[in-house]
Formats: C-alpha cells, structure tokens, sequence
C-alpha cells in the first residue's frame, strides 16, 4: 500500500516536471525558432561564429542586468535607475582613467589601475543601490518612485562629471574587461569543464526523472554549441565570461539556496514570509545593493567595450532588462520567476537586434519591432499559462 | 422546477472534483448545500455560474425558461450567460467595487456610454423601493457596511431577474442584526417564488432555514434531508446526525475530544502587555497571564477585542522592519521558562520556540502562489531548525530531500490531501490549507502555539481532526493559546478562558464551569 503511493506521487512529480518543463523548454524553442530564421534570411551569416560570438558580447550586459533585475522583480519590486547607474559608473571610471591620469600608468601598474577603476565604478553602482535599498526599504517609498528619481539624479551626475561630453581614450588593460577574449585554448578548457559538470550534476541526482536527462543532454547540446562557437573565432570575451559566472550564480542562489526560498516567499507574500521568520528588511536591502553593484560593473564593461565614457550611455537600458525578465516568464506580481527564463529573455533581443542589423533593418523600425514582439511574447505566456492553470 | 443539474462530472487533471451529481431546485424552496471543504459544492456552483464553462464538464444542466415555461437545457459559455439564464450568485467574498454608487452597480453591465446620473438615479431607486432593503441608489458602496454590500448584491441579481440566487457563506461576516435581516430577505425571495441554494457550514443556520438538504462527499451525492415531514418540521435532533455523518462519511460521537489531563510546569508568564497603535490608540492594555506546559488557553472575545493585536504583540509582527508594523508601541515583558526574552520579532519569537497560526490564511498563512512544499518548510528553513539546509547563511545549499522526506511525513500527519507536494497552496481546500499552515509551524516543534481562529471557514472533518491534533500537542507538554469566536469551540477544546473586551482582560473562566451566556456576558457588558 506504502509502495504504491510513494510510487504515485513519484510519478505524478515526474508528469509535473514533464509539464513545467515543457513550459521551460518553449522559450528555448523560440529561441531556436527565431535563430533558424535569422540564419536562412542572412543566408547563414547570423549562424557563424564570429557573429554569435558578437552577438554573445552585446547580450551580456543586458544579460547580467537582467540577471539582477530578475531579483529586484521577484520581490515585487522595480529598478528603473540601472540604465543611469551604468552611465554614471562608466563615467567615474572614465574620469579616473583619463583625468585622475590612471591610463597612463605601465606595465603592472597598468593592471592595478585598471582593477581599481572597475572596482570603482561598482562602488559607484553599490553607493547607488544602497540609497536606493535605504529609501525603498527603511522609509518604505515605492521602489517606481525611488528609482524612477535615481534614474534622473544618477544620468544628472553622469553628465556633470564628464561636463557633458565623452571621456576618452582608456587604458588597453582597462578595456580589456570589455574588448578582451579568453584564448580559444583556455575558453576550450573552461567551457569544456563547466558544460560536463552541469551535465554530471544533473545525472548525479538519486531521483532521475526525464527532465534531468533533459537538462543534462541541453546542457550538453549547449556546451557544444558553446564549444564550436568560441573556438572557430576568437575564444570567450569576458564580458561572456562575467556574465556566466554571474548567471550561474544566479541560477544556483534561486534554485538551490535558502535564499532564494526566502526571495520567492517575499514575492509572493510579504506578511506570510516576515511571519515565518524571514528578515524581509535586511534580503530586500541587499538585492537593490546588488543590482546596483551589477550596474555599475556593467558601466565600466560599457566605457571599455567603447573605449570611452559616454555621460549618455546606458539609455532604456533598464526597459532592455526589465523586458527580458519579462519575455523569461517572470511574474511583475513577484514571487514567480526564474533566473533561466531571464537569460533566454536577453538572449532573444539580443538575437532580434544583431539579426535586423544584419538584414539592414533601420533602427526606427527595428524598435517598432521589437516593441511588437516584447508585446507578443508576453501575451502569449500569459495565454498558455492561462490555459494551463485552469486546465 | 427553476433548475435541474444532471449527473455533472468533472477533474481537474487526476483529481475528480465532481462525480456525477445531481441537484434539483424549486421554486419558492430554500435548499441547502452542505459538504466538507473539497466535497465540490464550490466546483458545482462555478459551474452553475459560469465560471467553468460548458464543455469543461460532462453533464446537463436545466433552467427554467420563461417564455417556453419549461425547463431547457442551456449553454453557460460564461457567467454572463448564467446571468441571463436567471442563475446568480451572491458571493461570499463580495465583489462590489468600492467607488461606484449603488445605481452603477446594478446596472453594472448595461451602464450606457454616456451616463444621465438623474435618469440612472430615478430607476434604479424606483427599483430599489420596491425592495424596501433601505438602499439609496446614489450611496457609494464604500460607505455602506458588509451587510449593506452583501443587500447591493442581492438587489443586483434581482435587478437582472434571477430565479435562482445562490448564497455562499452569507453570514460569516455579518453581524446578528444584519444575520437576522439577511433572513427576512430570504423569507421573501421564498414567498416570491425564486429558487435558493445557501451554501454553509453552520448546521444552526441550516435548521432554521432551509426545505431541503443536500450533502456532497468527495464529489459525489451523499445524502438528502427533507427539512418537513407531513407538514411539521423534523425535529434536529433527528437530522443532526444524519447530516454530519454524510459529510464526513462517519458518525461523530463526539466532536470535542477529551482534554488533556496532564498538566506541567509554568511555561510563559505574559507581565503587562499594551499595545498602542502609531495613532496611539490603546489596541491592548495591560495584559497579565500564564500558560502552563500542557495548557490550552482560550481567548473569546468579540471582533475587535484585541484578540489577534495580542497575538501580534507577543509574536514581534508589528515590529517596525515588517511590512506592516510602523509606530506601534509593545510595552511589557514576556517571560519564558522563567527567564525574560525579547521576542520583538517573528525571527527573534521563533527562536523563543513560539508558533502563530494567524486567522488570515490567505492574508498572513500562506504564499498562495506557491508549492505546498515552499510554504510548508518556510519558518524551518528561516529559523535553521530541522537542518534542511547544509548551514545557515543565506547561500547555503537546500537539502532537497531531506526537505522532501520531512514534508512527506508532515502532510501524512495531518492526512493532507494534495496530488504532491509541489501543488500550489491556492489549489487546496480550506481545510487543507489550514493543515498546511498548522504543519509549517509544527515543523518547527515549537513550545509555545499560538492558534488565532484555527478552523474558521473549515468543515466539520477537518476541525475534529484539527481538536484531535491541539489535544495530542497539549499532552506532549506544548502549551496552547486559543482564540475564537466560536464559543462551543472555546468551552469544548480549552482549559482556561480569558475573555478580552476593549483590550483588556474582563473575566477568566474555568472552561468546566462556564457557560456561553458567561462568556457572552462578560465579553460585551
């Protein structure tokens, strides 16, 4: 009789898995969808490595931004500064490089500076988090008030720091957080490495239901995928390389990690979750820091991909990330959402953008478009997890 | 006949919510619906509503047609056609929209585009006269009290003319004189001929009220009752049993279970407890008690008393780093075990082994849009008690099957049913989501339980079970404190009872000794 139910639920559990997954995998079927057609349009030149591997580094940013604001909504809030913050961070540490003379320094020298302005403009970024985080958190303001006034007051600081005008040119070491590859050989190894080890993680579960064979053979499909790109151009670029460790972690803290329990509880409801002993205050605080933090590390691979600080950079980057969060299935309720879902979100405007270009599309009708189809995906989320959970 | 439902079926994935049921109306009758949370009468009603549309169920559904004079078999695509059918629910939690005058809500879904407020006025409140509910058409609902809303409700079914009026839950949250006014209405609908399904867990109401019963078990037909044989009532002596045994499928010999005997040493000691609002009104004063460890005490009390306020003071929830708490002020000292500690917050209370099932389930119990497993380890995994993760910083890993194993055993304990634990809390039944609650917190193995209206809006079944458990608890040396409104509930299940009236303490009982007139009196003098 014991048997027998323990097997039910266990069967049940592996249908639900089935199920939910199928809903996981069909933003990764549109992904794939919409590679397919870009590559057939642009007669393969979407498909080749050297364009994938671009296509990576202009995702990134967006992607660990989206990566942070995926937390920021998930507790029901909003972040409308980052796009600010960036410009903000970049400039600071544009102003370090070229006024503060920091460009001119050689040798290791050259390195030491560079660190430090990076490590500045994320200070830049977590100073703003956390006038944020106070305001939201301790006077309990509206995160869209809060942020919407940082938004303006960081892009005010911005643009008087660089006196309204770009900061150039940086330091090669400095840019190099955004210019720079990984050696093909090394890329090679690493992504050879953190591909097997998803793949073991998944298999090394005592339960295996289908969707771990799943993961591990996407996950495996992907490493390849991975593995062809970065090999046949020129390695990983670090800002691909920022952005998988800060995905990853993403990935793990939401899935696996007591916070990420408590996150969930938060956004889905703040009285239940302060009631069960959760320090609602303190996880709210530390998530604006971080997102904060992530901006302003994004401001300084922005200034270095361009080799410059623009006081106007960063615009509607925030709208970038909140609609990859978006398109990724996470609920603006809070409380629902996955860090996955983000970073297939990123990777689907970040496709779209490189693919119109590269099809000569215009901008003004690329943003229509891409309006359009942000208004779309949603919709149809909405429709199929409608339908699903009414059944 | 007004309606005639015929064999209607219907699952959602696995589970069978209805088995062919069956359920006739007539009119100028009164016929109650009865079940246990999760028998289906709500599944039944979405249907009858709307909600679920035709084609998501087998069955027939019939409805009197006033042109044709008979009954038709009829269509529900959505609730606007139950609405046009003559079927309308009055709905438990009421959906009214605060803003808007009660003219707009009767013709809420006929208002012209362009609205002449004098002409609206003028025929709704003609309309409303002939109903002499003393609604005014051009009061904002706002301003009008649970009762007035639920009148609004009413007078807009009969606005689209309803045959049938479905009441669900009517008056769990309406006072004795809007209870008393409720009924006159019905008594009318009756004399007028319409059809009435009053849906309740409360037998007295039943027996005052209701021609005809019918229970639903587990989705299916378990029994029906004639309130009159030969012209006379039947005597409720005679259906009482009957009824409980079709819903819980057993005779209940006893619903209170015997109290605990065992008795132990002074667990808390509570030394002048106030609680002041941020607008400095006095919420609770000066509140001295103890509990001893096997003790269950009760709180009675009427709304507003301070009964959760005390709860709340000595669980740390006002606190001003909770989303709610800002410019409270907790004044007193709570002693445990002979020692003086601070729990000034839910994470500081927890760690005093303190458990609080608040009354608001969906408010302040649970995150409804999330697993029965999340909910369920919540206050373990905050507080790091059951070792469900490796360490207790913020990224230690969760040990998930561990975590699995210990819910297993916990929705075994409390016989929780659910298709597995990853089901979302709002897919359960009351009941249900009650034992998910309780289990979060006795996961926890806590000392101290703090129960704040524990099986309000819950079935029979479901409370004896939850007695059985706060018995059980109490003899293994936890010690227990009860609020309710439900006076049998106080005098059946506690040792003690404290009544509060304005915040303070007017009057302790032996449970043993008192009567509900004591409680009564001394909670409203």
């Amino acid at each position: 009789m014991n048997s027998t139910t323990t097997e039910n639920t266990r069967l049940t559990l592996a249908m639900n898995g089935i199920s939910f997954n199928w809903r996981a995998y069909r933003s990764v079927f549109a992904l794939i969808a919409v590679m397919v057609v870009l590559s057939v349009m642009t007669d393969g030149t979407f498909l080749s490595p050297r364009n994938l591997t671009n296509l990576t580094r202009q995702v990134s940013i967006n992607g660990i931004l989206a990566i942070g604001m995926t937390f920021v909504i998930l507790i029901g809030g909003i972040d409308l500064s980052v796009g600010s913050v960036v410009a903000l961070a970049g400039v600071v540490a544009g102003v370090l490089q070229v006024n503060f003379g920091l460009a001119q320094w050689t040798g290791y020298h050259a390195w030491i500076a560079s660190v430090f302005s990076i490590l500045a403009a994320t200070g830049v970024g977590i100073g703003c988090g956390l006038f944020n985080g106070w305001l939201i958190t301790r006077h309990r303001i509206a995160p869209f008030i809060i942020t919407l006034g940082m938004m303006v007051i960081a892009r005010g600081l911005a643009l008087i720091f660089a006196n309204g005008a770009a900061i150039a040119p940086l330091s090669d070491s400095f840019n190099f957080i955004g210019q720079g590859y990984l050696s093909p050989f090394v890329s090679t190894v690493l992504v050879s490495l953190l591909g097997s080890g998803v793949v073991v993680a998944c298999l090394l579960k005592k339960q295996r239901t289908l969707t771990h064979y799943l993961s591990a053979l996407s996950a495996l499909a992907v490493t390849g995928f991975a593995l062809w790109v970065f090999q046949g151009y020129r390695g990983l670029p670090i800002p691909v390389l920022v952005f998988s460790v800060f995905g990853l972690l993403g990935v793990l803290i939401l899935q696996r990690t007591r916070l990420g329990r408590f996150i969930l509880a938060i956004g889905g409801n703040p009285e239940a979750a302060w009631l069960a002993g959760v320090p609602i205050r303190k996880i709210s605080f530390g998530i604006y820091t971080t997102i904060g933090a992530l901006a302003g590390l994004c401001g300084a691979i922005l200034s270095a991909r361009l080799n410059g600080a623009l006081p106007t950079a960063g615009e509607l980057f925030e709208l970038d990330a909140i609609a990859a969060v978006v398109i990724g299935g996470t609920s603006l309720v809070g409380g629902i959402g996955t860090v996955r879902g983000s970073i297939l979100g990123a990777f689907f405007i970040g496709a779209l953008n490189n693919g119109m270009s590269l099809l000569d599309v215009t901008e003004f009708y690329q943003k229509v478009i891409k309006g359009l189809i942000i208004i779309f995906a949603v919709w149809f989320d909405m429709r199929q997890s409608s339908s699903s959970s009414r059944r | 006949m007004l309606l005639s439902i015929q064999g209607v079926s219907k699952s959602f994935s696995a589970n069978k919510a209805l088995d062919r049921v069956s359920l006739d109306v007539y009119s100028g009758e009164v016929l109650a619906l009865l079940g246990e949370n999760g028998a289906g009468k709500s599944t039944l009603m979405k249907i009858l509503s709307g909600v679920w549309p035709t084609g998501t169920y087998e069955g027939e559904i019939k409805i009197y047609h006033s042109e044709t004079l008979r009954l038709e078999h009829v269509t529900l695509k959505d609730t606007r056609d139950a609405h046009q059918a003559g079927v309308a629910m009055i709905h438990q939690e009421l959906s009214v929209f605060p803003e808007l005058t009660v003219a707009e809500h009767l013709e809420l879904d006929r208002l012209p585009s362009w609205i002449q407020w004098d002409k609206l006025f003028l025929r709704t409140q003609t309309f409303l006269d002939s109903l002499d509910f003393g609604l005014r058409a051009e009061t904002l609902v706002k301003d009008l009290s649970v009762g007035g809303k639920q009148l609004v409700e009413i007078a807009r079914a009969l606005y689209r003319k309803a045959q049938v009026l479905i009441f669900d839950e009517p008056t769990s949250a309406l006072t004795d004189h809007e209870v008393n006014r409720l009924y006159t209405v019905i008594a009318r609908l009756k004399s007028e001929g319409k059809g009435i399904i009053y849906i309740t867990h409360r037998l007295d109401e039943v027996f005052g009220l209701a021609d005809r019963m019918i229970v639903l078990r587990d989705g299916r037909n378990a029994g029906e009752a004639n309130a009159y044989r030969d012209g006379k009532k039947v005597p409720r002596a005679e259906l009482e049993p009957m009824l409980i045994s079709w819903m819980v499928g057993r005779s209940i010999s006893d619903i209170f279970p015997p109290r605990n005997q065992s008795m132990g040493a002074e667990l808390m000691k509570v030394k002048n407890l106030s609680l002041l609002s941020p607008k400095g009104k006095s919420l609770v004063s000066d509140l001295n008690f103890t509990l001893r460890r096997g003790e269950i005490l009760g709180l009675g009390g009427l709304l507003g008393a301070g009964r959760s306020e005390t709860f709340e003071a000595l669980f740390g929830v006002l606190n001003g780093s909770g989303p709610r708490g800002r410019g409270y002020r907790i004044t007193g000292e709570v002693w445990l075990d002979g020692q003086m500690r601070q729990t000034e917050t839910p994470i500081a209370a927890i760690a005093a082994k303190m458990a609080y099932v608040s009354e608001d389930r969906k408010g302040t119990g649970l995150v409804v849009n999330q697993s029965i497993r999340n909910n369920m380890t919540l206050p373990s995994m905050a507080s790091g008690i059951l070792g469900l993760s490796q360490g207790n910083s913020f990224i230690s890993p969760i040990r998930q099957d561990r975590e699995l194993e210990e819910v297993q055993v916990w929705m075994k304990n409390l016989r929780i049913k659910a298709a597995h634990v990853d089901q979302s809390a709002h897919e359960l039944s009351g009941g249900n989501q009650q034992k998910v609650v309780i289990a979060k917190w006795l996961m926890t193995s806590p000392d101290i339980l703090f129960l704040d209206e524990p099986t309000r809006g819950i079935d029979v079944g479901a409370k004896v079970e939850i007695y059985q458990w706060i018995q059980r608890l109490a003899s293994e040396g936890i010690g227990i404190v009860m609020a309710s409104s439900e006076m049998p509930e106080l005098l059946g299940v506690c040792h003690r009872i404290l009544v509060l009236r304005e915040g303070r303490f007017s009057a302790e009982f032996r449970a043993d000794q008192a009567t509900q007139e004591d409680i009564m009196r001394a909670a409203s003098l």
